[in-house]
């Protein structure tokens, strides 16, 4: 397997690469973003394009099925292990904000 | 309809666009600088207009686009005019910083071929002349300048989106 070093995701990338992880299209992501970040996520067209792209290219994600116009993709298992391990430094980056921020005052107010 | 209207700022051409429709006036197509109105309702469509120079992959951009309800209307020399109607959920094409640069690199580029080509006409013309100014060395100035102010603002657009962040 490929090495895929220590990026970081943007948010978009870490998104998009989840709305993936079914066959899916352009449309299909833009309503994924729309409905799961409740609107706050709302990429342009062209950006989009290019976030589907660099994701291609790194083949985190990979030609599913071609039908007349749309192309659909899906995630390769390169794409899954890099999402694995984003998943789990965001964990950990949460746990360590959830202790900090809320844990270690016991008179904290809510 | 047919208007005929100069611009060299992509912005106030969509605005335009834009208000054309607001008004409801629907952009159907373009011949040189003439553009082309059909009646529609008041404010059902918006328009994005792409600089693509000479990006490779335009055709799949455009299929992609249209899956996203944004239609291509028209397109000429390397700028591409699409058509969304309220079923389309994106305002604009480029959101983030990256592809919002390489867009006005784009612009500038395509800003930068017009005036290498004011540069070449004022180099080489002669007549016609007028209290003995020759024209053409004029308004090829005039438009020189006004080229060389576009391409500063792209420029200063460029900065502002590094520097914001």
């Amino acid at each position: 397997m490929r090495e895929c070093g220590n990026e970081i995701l943007t948010e978009i990338s870490y998104l998009v690469l989840l709305a993936f992880c079914s066959p899916n299209h352009g449309y299909g992501v833009m309503q994924f973003l729309e409905e799961h970040t409740e609107g706050r996520v709302k990429p342009g067209a062209g950006t989009l394009y290019g976030a589907v792209n660099a994701l291609l290219k790194k083949e985190w994600i990979a030609l599913y099925a071609r039908d007349d116009r749309k192309k659909t993709y899906l995630i390769t298992d390169q794409g899954r292990t890099v999402l694995e391990r984003e998943v789990r430094r965001l964990k950990l980056n949460y746990t360590l904000g959830q202790q900090i921020l809320n844990g270690g005052d016991e008179n904290g107010s809510d | 309809m047919e208007v005929t209207k100069f611009f060299l700022s992509i912005e106030k051409e969509e605005k335009w666009l834009n208000d054309m429709s607001s008004e409801g006036c629907r952009f159907v197509g373009k011949h040189g600088f003439s553009y082309k109105f059909e009646p529609c309702e008041k404010g059902t469509y918006r328009y994005c207009i792409d600089q693509r120079g000479f990006l490779k992959n335009s055709e799949e951009f455009v299929g992609f686009l249209d899956e996203l309800n944004m239609k291509l209307v028209h397109k000429q020399w390397g700028f591409y005019y699409f058509e969304a109607d309220r079923s389309c959920s994106t305002e604009k094409i480029y959101t983030d910083i990256k592809s919002k640069s390489s867009f006005y690199l784009r612009c500038i580029l395509w800003l930068a071929c017009i005036g290498i080509l004011n540069i070449s006409i004022i180099n080489h013309a002669n007549g016609p002349y007028f209290l003995n100014i020759s024209i053409p060395i004029v308004a090829n100035t005039v438009v020189l300048c006004l080229v060389l102010s576009a391409i500063l603002k792209y420029v200063w657009n460029i900065l502002l989106l590094h520097l914001r962040k």
